[in-house]
């Protein structure tokens, strides 16, 4: 099937610690009608229209159901959601593209970290039997990694705090940063990661419109055509896997096309700075590539719509023209367990 | 604009987990202070043993015993113990090749300080005084620099294996209502019911949720409503609610206040239940200490035309 | 180029019951997954990708489960996607599922729900406390009993027409295996007489809390030409949403159900429904949903869809069988309940649902539905492919 898909316009929020003055709806519709704004489109233009989000980071189950009436779901609407990271969420909508039932396709995620203790939260993830009644946070998983890196001679210490300050230093161009310029490294948080390492905890949402063919070039100047796009699941115990790889992101990557040619900017999910060592080494980045230049999950991680924001950054990078052909990275899961690449082009200049 | 209100939600529940054959043997044999894995069908043995091999996806059953002592394979120090987690000073998390095994188990490792840990050292199985069948009977590891310890060659058949566990797991949230349903609270205080109307078509929302959702924009400008309404549709509830203290039958009832272009939900009082029809129409009444209206009840006029609240059921 | 025709090629499910003490959750699901792998005669190696779907993740206390059921469904080194989309969600992800194939990403993706209710209950998952909110009134059925007492007094509909559903849906269900209410000696009197929950729902028109998992193989051409047995071919399938609550809502016949039977209809080639499907498997999980999505659904005028009922149409061998599975009132592993109804559509278009079979089905619907009557999914399958 020859069907050119291309993310054409992209809104994020400001991503804040906290956003107790909004409900989730009110936090997310702003970006709505932005990302509608950027290119003309009403509701009622849009083909198809998929969401991202996670009842636990809420509280509350169907949460989703009261996002919708940012949307205008009316007369009703072609519309799905995932229970998972935005990016997944663009990617059943770029299946539904490629069908050719729709044209063009809405997605959007948001995410409140704020309520809840997301380190805690994100233990409910976990096998329920054996890993779960420990309560290992996220951090402390991500810190079994790190240390795992280490030993491996892959990182050191001051290699990671090195990925936290390039973050921040780049987020200090980008106004919707939440950790923005320089970022004490700070204390141990679980050794070897110090707060330096980690993501700030926040609140926010990203949304993306979708267009096929021609419909891409009326709405944009210059589509950030999907040139390929997979994601792939690894074991979900830790014990199983080596964590100082990740043969999900290579193997999306190899199906996504990323390695027939070489990228010019890479965005990767890494919610940790030692999250980023391994994805640049399964991802084969060269240090020629700019990573990154967003900030990055370490500058702001609004849970559920990082990933997408990682699509949207890319895609927005090669609408003004600063990438020609970019990758995207979205993860879910304890120490990257499942992992999607996008690889996203312009057209010649 | 008012304060943002804000209060604590707290999400608890002790979830019932049934196990099935593979998980029941290794948290029996935990209870026995026996560790079990499982044989995948290339031979390998995996420690926490699953029922499905991550590799090959195929079943595996195949239960071996292996030993209590093993070998860190990464740690991380916690020097702030989170609420549930395994010890309550400062520990580190492990995962832990036990001899015999292929696979590495997550838990905590008991060590004076971080420079006590480091990957490849000995570690074994410290057993929690009192065991029941669960992953916590592993108290948690500590340094060990003896012979790995010889499994007895358990077969991880059990004679009063346990099926089940229960798993209490409580999250606590900070809710915050947002910006429009806080502005609806704050005026239900005053006994006002007080809705927002959608700048671009017009209609009053009750209770305003922040956005129009067939327009999909802000509501801003508030309109008072009722207090007298119309009953548009109900049920007669006979079953009692775990968590209400309402005697029944009582009527639960939509209700379009005068003024609001949807129906909101509340219990009709102050009228036999066999009595309540569509169309009725009532009033909020409020009791001392509650926040919503406790019940609405019949205001004596003349029962509203179908036609009149047809499109607000 | 057109879509890839989608075919249903392996069906399987577990013994929905209250509770299966005797499966972990992974247990659960890898038990119909396994069942519809077997029907395909195909093993793990030959799934692209895994489409997985399920109600609130309270209702488990797994946040996200498909992360630690990745192993059991063989998805280690494969996509897999989650889907959420409330009640719908057994459709809904059916429908994801074949738009992979439809869209020539995958030749053949497994697709599955399951909802394990014993491991909590719904009714927490469902009103949790959330501050500064007036609490429910009522429990489950309180929420739709009111819809349907305005059904009754708009299509002037005796009073009598649930009980005839119930009754017959506990009859069909006693023909399907996987059913979880197996009641023997249902009688039209016994449901008359069970207790008014909810006036005017009674007891014997709700549906059971269950433990289950479906699960399908969806595959191509190619697949469908390998596969042992007949396949179902998905002839259209749609999804459609609109609001929660709103101004104007039809909360008897919603507009997005009306929206979503139209697009599968038009996808399939479907004039009149009543004439040209041969029978429907619907989301019901209150008895009289029947006779009003008879209506939404166009197999009926508005306000006599409860004509069809009473007059024995939707029974097994009537003009038009509904729900011959036994239904949602027989079996209702919430998350999965969706993907049941999808399935059952698929058996009867294969001939392979054994005592229930309607005979000659060749196109049937299936249908679910979920959150404030907002979400629906659908598709028609049909014996023959598509465009032949």
């Amino acid at each position: 099937m020859i069907c050119d898909i291309a993310l054409v316009a992209f809104a994020q929020t400001d991503h804040r610690r906290t956003t107790d003055d909004l409900s989730e709806v009110e936090m997310l519709m702003p970006v709505l009608h932005d990302v509608l704004d950027r290119t003309g489109l009403k509701t009622a233009d849009i083909g198809f229209t998929c969401s991202g989000s996670s009842d636990y980071l809420a509280g509350r189950a169907f949460s989703f159901t009261l996002a919708l009436d940012g949307v205008g779901a009316w007369p009703p609407i072609s519309e799905s959601h995932v229970e998972m990271d935005g990016a997944w969420a663009l990617y059943e909508a770029w299946t539904k593209l490629l069908t050719g039932e729709a044209e063009t396709a809405l997605v959007y995620s948001y995410g409140k970290s704020s309520p809840g203790s997301v380190r805690d939260v994100l233990t409910r993830q976990l096998d329920p039997y054996y890993v779960a009644p420990l309560w290992p946070d996220s951090v402390a998983l991500a810190a079994l990694q790190a240390q795992a890196l280490i030993d491996a001679g892959d990182t050191d210490e001051p290699a990671l705090a090195a990925v936290g300050a390039r973050s921040r230093a780049d987020a200090a161009a980008n106004s919707h940063a939440q950790l923005r310029g320089s970022v004490p490294q700070g204390d141990y948080l679980v050794r070897p990661l110090r707060t330096g390492d980690c993501p700030p905890i926040g609140d926010g949402a990203a949304a993306v419109i979708l267009a096929a063919g021609d419909r891409a070039r009326e709405l944009c100047e210059r589509p950030a055509w999907i040139r390929g796009i997979d994601h792939r699941i690894e074991a979900h115990s830790l014990g199983v896997r080596d964590l100082t790889d990740s043969p999900s992101t290579r193997l999306a990557a190899e199906k996504a096309g990323a390695f027939e040619r070489p990228v010019d900017l890479a965005e990767l999910h890494a919610p940790f700075s030692s999250q980023e060592v391994v994805l640049r080494k399964a991802l084969r980045l060269g240090d020629d590539v700019r990573v990154n230049p967003s900030g990055g999950a370490l500058a702001a991680n609004p849970m559920m719509a990082a990933g997408l924001i990682r699509l949207g950054e890319a895609a927005a990078a090669i609408h003004r023209g600063e990438s020609d052909r970019a990758l995207a990275h979205a993860t879910s899961g304890p120490c990257l367990q499942q992992n999607l690449v996008a690889v996203l082009e312009g057209d010649p200049r | 604009m008012p304060e943002v209100l804000k209060a604590p939600l707290a999400v608890e529940f002790p979830f019932t987990r049934s196990l099935g054959p593979v998980q029941s043997a290794f948290l029996t044999g935990l209870r026995e202070r026996v560790v079990l894995g499982v044989r995948t069908g290339d031979g390998r043995t995996l420690v926490p043993p699953v029922e499905y091999d991550p590799v090959t996806a195929e079943e595996i059953r195949d239960l071996v015993e292996v030993a209590p002592t093993g070998t860190v394979t990464t740690w991380a120090w916690n020097h702030e113990p989170r609420r549930g987690q395994p010890l309550d000073t400062p520990f580190a998390w492990v995962l832990v090749r036990l001899d015999g095994a292929d696979t590495a188990l997550l838990h905590a490792l008991d060590a004076p300080g971080p420079d006590a840990v480091r990957t490849g050292m000995r570690v074994r199985i410290r057993w929690a005084e009192e065991r029941a069948g669960s992953i916590t009977d592993i108290a948690c590891f500590e340094p060990y620099d003896g012979e790995a310890a010889q499994p007895a060659g358990h077969n991880g058949e059990f004679a009063d294996a346990i099926t089940g566990i229960v798993a209490p797991a409580r999250l606590d949230y900070t809710y915050s209502p947002g910006r429009a349903q806080s502005a609806y609270i704050h005026a239900l205080g005053d006994r006002r019911i007080v809705g927002e109307r959608c700048p671009s078509c017009r209609k009053v929302y009750v209770p305003p949720r922040g956005a129009c959702p067939t327009c999909g924009v802000a509501t801003a400008e508030q309109v008072e409503v009722g207090p007298r309404g119309t009953v548009t549709t109900f049920c007669i509830v006979n079953i009692k609610a775990k968590n209400l203290d309402i005697e029944v039958p009582y009527v639960y009832a939509h209700i379009a206040l005068d003024g609001a272009d949807l129906a909101l939900h509340g219990r009709i009082g102050g009228i036999p239940y066999d009595q309540v029809r569509m169309g009725l129409r009532v009033e909020a009444v409020w009791s001392d200490d509650a926040r919503y209206p406790d019940h609405y009840r019949p205001t004596g006029e003349p029962d509203a035309e179908y036609d009149t609240y047809k499109e607000l059921l | 180029m057109s879509k890839e025709p989608v075919a249903v090629v392996g069906i399987g499910q577990t013994k929905h019951v209250a509770a299966r003490r005797d499966v972990s959750i992974a247990g659960l699901v890898r038990e119909a997954a396994q069942r519809a792998l077997d029907d395909a005669e195909l093993t793990w190696a030959d799934i692209d990708a895994v489409v997985i779907g399920k109600a609130p993740d309270f209702f488990e206390g797994v946040m996200m489960p498909e992360l630690y059921l990745a192993d059991a469904l063989g998805a280690v080194g494969k996509p897999m996607l989650r889907v959420h989309t409330a009640g719908s969600v057994g459709g809904s992800t059916t429908l994801v599922a074949a738009n992979l194939v439809a869209a020539r990403v995958h030749g053949t993706v497994l697709t599955l729900a399951f909802e394990k209710q014993s491991e909590s209950n719904a009714m927490w998952g469902l009103s949790l406390p959330i501050p500064f909110q007036q609490p429910l009134l009522a429990g489950a059925g309180g929420f739709f009993a009111p819809h349907v007492r305005a059904y009754m007094r708009r299509s002037g509909a005796p009073d009598t027409v649930g009980s005839l559903v119930a009754y017959k849906d506990r009859r069909n269900a006693l023909k399907n295996p996987y059913a979880h209410l197996h009641e023997h000696d249902i009688t039209l009197e016994k449901v008359q007489a069970s207790p008014m929950l909810w006036d005017p729902i009674r007891y014997s028109e709700t549906c059971p809390s269950s433990d289950g998992a479906c699960a399908m193989v969806l595959t191509d051409r190619a697949g469908a030409a390998r596969a042992p047995r007949p396949p179902a071919w998905m002839l259209g399938g749609a999804m459609r949403s609109e609001p929660t609550l709103f101004a104007g809502k039809d909360a008897v016949s919603p507009q997005a159900g009306k929206d979503c039977a139209a697009d599968v209809y038009r996808q399939a080639g479907i004039a009149d429904p009543r004439r040209d499907i041969d029978a429907v498997e619907m989301y019901v999980p209150f008895s009289w949903y029947e006779p009003m999505w008879l209506e939404n659904l166009g197999f009926a005028d508005e306000g006599e869809g409860w004509k069809l009922t009473e007059s024995g149409v939707t029974e097994l061998d009537g003009d038009l069988p509904v729900n011959m599975s036994g239904g949602v009132l027989s079996t209702n592993p919430i998350g999965a309940s969706g993907m049941i109804r999808f399935a059952e559509a698929a058996l009867q278009a294969r001939g392979q649902a054994g005592e229930h079979q309607v005979e000659g089905a060749r196109r049937v619907l299936g249908h679910a539905y979920g959150g404030g009557s907002q979400f629906f999914s659908m598709w028609l399958v049909g014996s023959e492919p598509p465009d032949s």
